[in-house]
């Protein structure tokens, strides 16, 4: 029995040494899509290379590949007419605001890399719509690019700045994750308005929103999404709106925060977002604001 | 036993382990083959000198057809016509497509272009749900090439498309913009010929045509003797004309289409032949058979079920759908209802609204039915007005009165109504006196 054993053993040893191959894998080269996709150039990918890529290592993918998107969405790309339309005013308002205030440097080291350019919204199944998402400070993606316009385009009406107002405060919104992902704000903040964080937050109206002491209702979502909302509308809204909006607020809210608590509260984290640009990164933040909302009203009015 | 189960083992292991020899179940490797097929699509598509028709039927082939134009070149770009309006058949628009392998070699138009519109998820657009729009497609499994054809099938909604080489003169009329006046204008020919039936003489014999220009289907009606014989029909339209997804025979005659489409404003009539041999095509004010229990089925239904048919659209009157603006001039309108039996002695048609305590509230006329006065055909008498206004703010942009005496008025046409069952679960109720109004209910379980 012990020789059968042993003779099994060794039978099983030999058969697995004795199987050496001599093939090589394929020729890696011919894989197809290998190292991405490419096609012929166009004066989009020359305009993107040359104004984004080369100056802050910015890469656009703007053709279709819907695995950068959700895969279980129904989707469309980008239409090429307004392509080089959204990326310019992106630039003009966003990146020109900070490099002019800092410089390319901060942009260059903390700039999410990668945009994602979708042509509609996403459609969320609680009937909300998706303009924009981030991941991991590296890559954005930016919807409905096919329905924005500028003043300088054919056929702007003034209604078309509600969207476009919408896009900036995505982009600022999601470059002021990347910016407290990288150095956190002060926990304090999170104490300002405890308790009245929810997931319901849209089913409240923005007015709702500013009496329980949220600047939008996508705010009262959790305390990150506060804090870089509050930078985005900041940033895109311009002081003056701003202000206006915060001593619009009359009334108690249905949670039974009075008037001048919700001012109050929407001016200590203010007070707070000024301070964390001061502190942690060295930029004036009322300078920066006054620049963007320039810009943005330069594509506008 | 263990003995002879160790060296049968054995005998396994040792006979099986080595061997060498490394087949491909194919000659080549699966990147090469891939690689192959990609250059294969590529070069056909981009080499067919005239470019290429198509036709894309979105949601896995179950919806309508729509008919394109692609002229593919070497460097990634498409230019394209398509058939929805008189824009998309006569300006080119212009964009870009590539090949990839995903899994099957595939086609995909990457940046937006007509293809894209019927994809879109915004009901806006081209129709469909929010967040759905068609179930169209623009990426595409390539999956056979045979001739002058290649067959693909959308990877995302399962649409089915196919792509033919085109003729010279086909791209010269593409780009000379006759692809909406020789075809694509019969997509618009409820705009153009308000009347519910349209009647075209095909060898002798007079032939109804209900048509859905939304949903590119159409009934061919007529009879033969003393049949009647109904089709129901698919149809797309290119530069050479409308074509049919099956014919129709009627005598001597297969019908496949008609060509040489022209719009004659003077009479309202479409000149046009089939089969070489011209014809006309005219509105008609009644049907070329009418089903006399029709009124009575429909008015059953809701009746002895005790719930109601619905329209979204409301009355469709002249060329326009949802003649009477409720949609837009009734606040929280909800949708258009009939309820058969909703009292002793009257049905009630009217507006359903949300109130303001979210719920639905139903305000118009009652009246009562008559399937007697005129056999064949409903006709109604005014009794009066049910339910609560939904317009209690006075600057509301349609008046409770306004509203009870435009529904009023249709129905109370002396002519009554012709009702034709389009499907299972739908009824079109046609005013008898010109067939130029009529209205669609449907059924909901």
């Amino acid at each position: 029995m012990n020789i059968l054993k042993n003779s099994f053993v060794l039978l099983l040893a030999v058969s697995l040494f004795s199987c050496k191959k001599e093939d090589s894998l394929p020729d890696v080269n011919n894989i197809p899509g290998l190292g991405g996709d490419t096609w012929a150039k166009g004066p989009i990918d020359h305009w993107v290379y040359d104004s984004l890529t080369v100056p802050f290592n910015i890469a656009v993918k703007y053709k279709w590949d819907q695995f950068e998107l959700t895969l279980n969405k129904t989707l469309v790309p980008p239409d090429e007419a307004n392509i080089i339309p959204i990326l310019s005013a992106v630039k003009k308002v966003w990146i020109d605001s900070y490099v002019a205030e800092k410089d390319s440097l901060f942009i260059k080291k903390y700039a999410p890399k990668f945009f994602v350019l979708c042509g509609s919204a996403s459609w969320n199944n609680d009937g909300t719509i998706t303009l924009g998402t981030a991941e991991g400070g590296k890559k954005v993606v930016l919807y409905v690019v096919n329905s924005f316009k500028t003043k300088n385009m054919p056929g702007y009406v003034p209604a078309d700045s509600a969207q476009i107002i919408q896009q900036f405060h995505t982009i600022q919104h999601e470059f002021g994750h990347i910016l407290h992902q990288t150095v956190m704000y002060p926990l304090d903040y999170k104490k300002i308005s405890v308790g009245l964080y929810t997931t319901n937050w849209n089913n409240v109206s923005d007015m709702q929103a500013l009496q329980d002491g949220f600047i939008t209702p996508y705010s009262m979502s959790n305390p990150d999404d506060d804090f870089v909302d509050m930078i985005a509308t900041m940033l895109v809204e311009g002081k003056a709106q701003f202000d206006k909006k915060v001593n619009s607020i009359t009334g108690v809210s249905p949670n039974g925060t009075t008037a001048d608590v919700a001012k109050a509260n929407l001016r200590k984290k203010e007070a707070m977002v000024v301070e964390y640009f001061r502190t942690v990164w060295g930029i004036n933040f009322y300078s920066l604001q006054a620049r963007s909302r320039a810009a943005v009203e330069s594509l506008l009015y | 036993m263990k003995k002879t189960l160790g060296l049968f083992l054995a005998v396994i292991i040792f006979g099986t382990a080595c061997k060498k020899n490394y087949d491909y179940a194919f000659d080549k490797s699966p990147d090469e083959r891939v690689m192959e097929a990609l250059n294969k699509y590529n070069d056909a598509l981009t080499n067919a000198p005239h470019g290429w028709k198509a036709i894309l039927m979105p949601d896995s082939g179950k919806a309508g057809s729509y008919s394109f134009y692609f002229k593919f070149d070497k460097n990634n770009r498409v230019q394209m016509f398509a058939d929805f309006d008189s824009t998309t058949s006569v300006v080119m628009k212009e964009s870009s497509f590539r090949l990839k392998a995903l899994q099957q070699p595939s086609l995909i138009f990457d940046t937006y272009s007509y293809i894209h519109l019927l994809s879109d998820p915004d009901a806006g657009i081209s129709g469909g749900t929010y967040g759905g729009g068609l179930k169209s497609d623009f990426e595409f499994a390539l999956n056979s090439i045979v001739g002058d054809t290649i067959k693909m099938t959308g990877r995302f909604n399962g649409s089915k498309a196919y792509l033919v080489k085109a003729t010279e003169a086909e791209k010269i009329a593409y780009y000379a913009g006759e692809a909406w006046t020789k075809g694509g204008i019969f997509n618009s020919l409820n705009n153009k010929i308000y009347n519910y039936w349209k009647r075209v003489t095909i060898d002798g014999v007079e032939h109804e045509l209900v048509i859905n220009s939304q949903a590119r289907t159409m009934f061919v009606n007529r009879m033969v003797g003393t049949d009647f014989l109904s089709d129901t029909i698919k149809f797309f339209t290119d530069v050479n004309g409308v074509h049919f997804n099956k014919s129709f025979t009627t005598g001597s005659k297969t019908v496949s289409g008609f060509s040489d489409l022209s719009w004659n404003a003077a009479t309202s009539t479409f000149s046009l032949s089939i089969d070489g041999v011209a014809s006309s095509l005219a509105g008609a004010i009644a049907p070329v058979k009418n089903d006399p229990n029709a009124p009575k089925a429909f008015w059953d239904r809701s009746n002895n079920e005790d719930t109601y048919w619905i329209s979204v659209n409301s009355f469709h009157r002249n060329g326009v759908d949802d003649f009477f603006s409720f949609q837009t001039k009734v606040p929280r309108y909800y949708y258009f209802l009939y309820w058969a039996g909703y009292g002793s002695n009257y049905d009630a048609v009217g507006v359903v609204y949300v109130n303001s305590s979210n719920s639905l509230s139903l305000y118009g006329p009652a009246v009562t039915p008559s399937f007697t006065a005129i056999p064949g055909r409903i006709k109604y008498s005014y009794l009066g007005t049910l339910g609560t206004s939904p317009n209690s703010a006075t600057t509301s942009a349609m008046t409770a009165t306004g509203l009870t005496t435009s529904v009023r008025t249709v129905l109370s046409d002396a002519a009554g109504f012709y009702l034709v069952k389009t499907s299972a679960d739908s009824y079109d109720m046609v005013s008898a006196n010109d067939a130029k109004t009529w209205i669609t209910w449907e059924w909901l379980d």
